[in-house]
């Protein structure tokens, strides 16, 4: 796609010119550092032709001028935490590394509200909100991940929590031409230092148009999140169920009344993967392995709580309530040794540190994801989906059985759906097995999506086939206005662009 | 070993990023890293170079052995990546040294690194004859078959910032009335560096010399100031027969504290960070001796710096860094880095526990003009200075 009147040692020198010599390469060794991510065992490498890292916004949008004048792609990444590929120069041109912006720029504790750069991790921004009284929604993923990279280009949420799934409040943009576009309040220039925390101003959402859009709209170098108070008493309940049924019931329970800080089920097996106290004992040893499943219920519901003494303590007797209702019992993680209660402190509230033990010893990532299924469905779903997987010939490397570690969370505000995980795992160095698990991860969402209602958080071009044809062609439509030659993130959004 | 034994672990980064930030802290943990910015430089990157390599995607060149040897091997990234993903990330960067040695594609001050250990026995490439010149007129006896051998290192024997800690500790061990000797020019280097650097077959040489000369001299216990030395003699010399006790020259003072051996009375009024030097701390797991010992100084007020414990940040000297200086200097330079976060805490006194870190640490202070702000001290100058 490259303009092929300029010579790539012309355009570099163009790049060095813009980011400095020690911000760009094209040298092989350093580009190939950037030709995997967590998908590459099953879409391969792909290795840019250049690597830049701009170090502030006008720095970002000369390297996207040089990039349009010379119709060369670009494929943003931060710290490319994700499972799909989503952050590999699949058309080549210029991997963009937006670590080089990691300033949190401002954190407003009246708005509850953080401005922050792409290279801002949840961690970070989580430990400098705690320090202001105010905490921020985080995922289930590792604290590596990124705010601008999982709510922009992956459509994430903080999805355990009572709060709405979306945060994002306003972005700075770097489009496709060169031009910024920003968003929500921040579009009127005086609002950037008083108010960019206002979503909802001047008309259609243009900020949700970036949500889930892969970078193919354009760069973020600028995104305001909303944040939430933390209060005089947090606390976190655990609770122990037998049987599916009856947690997910009282799941849906809790999740009506909007009183958790974080909520979701998780089965023994990811318990055990993700607090097991030694992980290399854990995968090697069939016996170690054993024991840590034994140290867990079934199924563990865990919830955070966050209010006053006062506000806590009802939470817990409706909780109480809620639980005996549905014949579930707390659970008492005191009971365990030290460091299993520990690796359960960090697991459970979100992006913690070992949250990625879930992948298990292959340390790869299948997973069934069914976003958006109906509570009623949740229990026949996940029974189906594992029953599919079973007879489709899966088996775990960890335990030799079909069930995968699970987890299921509410999904928006009252729990009006639910998101289901399946967590399916492939041998990296065995294509044959790679293929024998996607085959079985591509059946069961087929049918999960056609009799569940099941859905994708994100319009991945490989899954969501037979979608409307005017949803196609609006998005097309929307991706060539932004991006008339399709060099920003070139076949992520749309198949074949 | 070769590249294709960490095959699995190879195949298994899932590119988390735990090697680039550090958890707790959540700010970043890789020296190389963040000195050069680009992934090649992280772990992950390495890994990815490796993956390369085995699948025959790239080649080995001048480029990529300097990448490999930019990393100073602080361990944060495998502390990071192990818990949670058991990828041993940085035995995979070592073998990736190691397999550089034996193709003889390191680069040029790695080689004249090791060439100088090899030939004069320390880094420096001076004589033997002046290894002990640190000790002249401090009344050191050379050892001979006393209770404690007081292995110096050669950062401690030549460096003129390592040789004031190696003086302060030895005026400590004098003032404790403890029965102790130095090897004096007979000593050669530990080897630990040479060991991490993928010279494996040098290692070797020096391990064995060295356990000769312990063992014919006597020698059952050590103590060192050099946590590179105190990893070689107690975890590495092992598997060559050479079993000793070891300890640092922390965790001796502390039992020298605890037995009463020295009184810490003269006050030393300042505010302190400490810096744990990651052989010592995240390596070998000792935090708390050097803090203890801080604490029972009278006068002194203890700070911590955010990324303390297992999380600190490397001042960058590992990988025979502190002589070949890979890693260069300017703001990204990792000692510069924990300069600036140690006089964030407020400290007047930066004290170290690792003459490599002193000397790291300390020509940072210099070159940021931080010497009215921030001062260097071995622990052991500390100490020695609170004994009446």
């Amino acid at each position: 796609m490259s303009n092929r009147s300029k010579s790539k040692e012309q355009i570099f020198k163009e790049l060095v010119e813009v980011v400095g010599v020690e911000n760009a390469s094209m040298e092989t060794e350093v580009l190939f550092s950037y030709a995997r991510d967590g998908m590459s065992p099953i879409m391969g490498d792909f290795v840019p032709d250049y690597v830049v890292r701009p170090g502030c916004l006008e720095e970002a949008q000369q390297v996207v001028r040089i990039a349009a004048e010379n119709t060369i792609p670009l494929q943003p990444i931060s710290m490319g935490t994700n499972f799909g590929g989503l952050v590999l120069a699949t058309g080549g041109g210029i991997q963009v590394d937006m670590r080089g912006m990691n300033r949190i720029i401002e954190i407003n504790e009246v708005s509850m509200a953080a401005t922050i750069e792409p290279g801002v991790t949840w961690g970070e921004l989580n430990r400098e909100a705690k320090k202001r009284g105010l905490y921020l929604d985080v995922p289930f993923g590792p604290y590596t991940g990124t705010p601008v990279g999982g709510w922009c280009g992956w459509n994430l949420s903080g999805y355990f929590s009572s709060a709405p799934p979306d945060k994002v409040l306003s972005l700075e943009v770097v489009l496709p031409s060169g031009e910024i576009l920003r968003t929500a309040s921040l579009a009127y220039p005086p609002h950037e230092k008083i108010n960019p925390y206002f979503r909802e101003a001047y008309g259609p959402d243009l900020t949700g148009l970036f949500r889930g859009s892969f970078g193919a709209f354009g760069i973020v170098t600028k995104m305001t999140v909303g944040l939430h108070p933390l209060f005089e008493t947090q606390a976190r309940i655990d609770i122990d169920f037998e049987d599916l049924d009856p947690a997910v019931k009282a799941m849906q329970a809790v999740a009506r009344r909007n009183i958790q800080t974080f909520l979701a089920l998780y089965n023994n097996y990811m318990m055990a993967v993700t607090c097991a106290p030694d992980f290399y004992k854990f995968v090697s040893d069939k016996e170690e392995l054993m024991r840590v499943f034994r140290l867990f219920p079934r199924y563990l519901m865990s919830l955070g709580l966050n209010g006053s003494a006062k506000q806590v303590a009802l939470y817990k007797e409706m909780i109480g309530d809620i639980v005996a209702k549905n014949g579930g019992s707390i659970f008492d993680p005191t009971k365990l040794e030290q460091q299993v209660q520990e690796n359960m402190d960090d697991f459970l509230p979100g992006a913690g540190r070992r949250v990625n033990r879930f992948l298990g010893p292959f340390n790869t990532h299948a997973s069934i994801t069914l976003w958006g299924v109906g509570f009623d469905k949740v229990v026949s779903a996940t029974k189906e989906a594992c029953r599919i997987i079973e007879e489709m010939g899966y088996r775990s490397e960890m335990t030799g059985e079909s069930e995968p570690t699970m987890i299921i969370c509410p999904w928006a505000l009252h729990g009006r759906t639910a998101y289901i995980e399946l967590d399916l795992s492939y041998n990296p160095e065995d294509p044959g097995h790679i293929q024998k698990v996607l085959g079985i991860n591509q059946k069961t969402m087929e049918i999960m999506r056609d009799k569940y209602g099941a859905s994708m958080n994100i319009y991945y071009p490989g899954y969501c086939g037979p979608l409307m044809p005017e949803y196609i062609k609006l998005l097309k439509a929307i991706k060539k206005y932004f991006d008339q030659d399709g060099i920003m993130a070139p076949g992520k959004l749309i198949a074949g662009d | 070993m070769a590249l294709k034994d960490f095959k699995r672990d190879i195949f298994r980064c899932d590119k988390c990023g735990g090697c680039i930030i550090g958890y707790g802290s959540f700010m970043p943990s890789c020296p190389s890293g963040e000195r050069f910015g680009l992934m090649a430089y992280y772990a992950r990157g390495m890994v990815d170079l490796a993956y390369g390599l085995l699948t025959d995607k790239i080649n080995w060149s001048d480029k990529l052995s300097n990448i490999v040897y930019a990393c100073a091997d602080c361990k944060m990234c495998e502390t990071m990546c192990t818990e949670n993903t058991a990828v041993r990330n940085l035995d995979v960067i070592m073998e990736l040294k190691h397999e550089a040695v034996e193709r003889g594609s390191i680069p040029l001050k790695i080689r004249d690194f090791l060439e100088g250990i090899d030939k004069y026995g320390n880094p420096y490439q001076k004589s033997r004859q002046k290894r002990s010149e640190w000790a002249k007129d401090l009344g050191v006896r050379e050892y001979s078959g006393e209770e404690f051998l007081f292995f110096v290192g050669c950062v401690g024997s030549y460096d003129e910032i390592g040789q004031r800690s190696a003086r302060a500790f030895a005026e400590v061990l004098l003032k404790s009335g403890v029965s102790f000797g130095i090897l004096g020019n007979k000593e050669i280097c530990d080897g630990n560096e040479v060991s991490r650097l993928g010279e494996k077959g040098l290692f070797e040489k020096l391990a064995e010399k060295n356990i000769a000369l312990f063992k014919e001299s006597g020698v059952s216990k050590v103590i060192t100031i050099s946590p590179h030395a105190y990893n070689a003699i107690k975890n590495e010399y092992l598997r060559f027969g050479g079993k000793f006790e070891v300890s640092h020259s922390t965790q001796f003072m502390q039992d020298l504290l605890k037995a009463g051996k020295i009184q810490l009375t003269k006050e030393v009024k300042a505010k302190v960070t400490y810096h744990d030097p990651c052989w010592l701390g995240r390596r070998n797991g000792e935090y708390d001796a050097p803090r203890k010992i801080l604490q029972a100084v009278p006068g002194i007020q203890l700070v911590e710096m955010t990324r303390n414990r297992q999380y600190s940040y490397c001042c960058g000297g590992g990988g025979g860094n502190f002589i070949s200086d890979v890693l260069g200097g300017g703001e990204k330079a990792p000692a510069s880095i924990r300069v600036r976060e140690a006089v964030e805490t407020g400290a007047d006194l930066l004290v170290v526990a690792c003459p490599i870190c002193a000397r790291m640490l300390e020509d940072a202070v210099k070159s940021k003009d931080f010497e009215d702000k921030l001062n260097i001290k071995d622990i052991s100058e500390i100490v020695r200075n609170s004994i009446a």
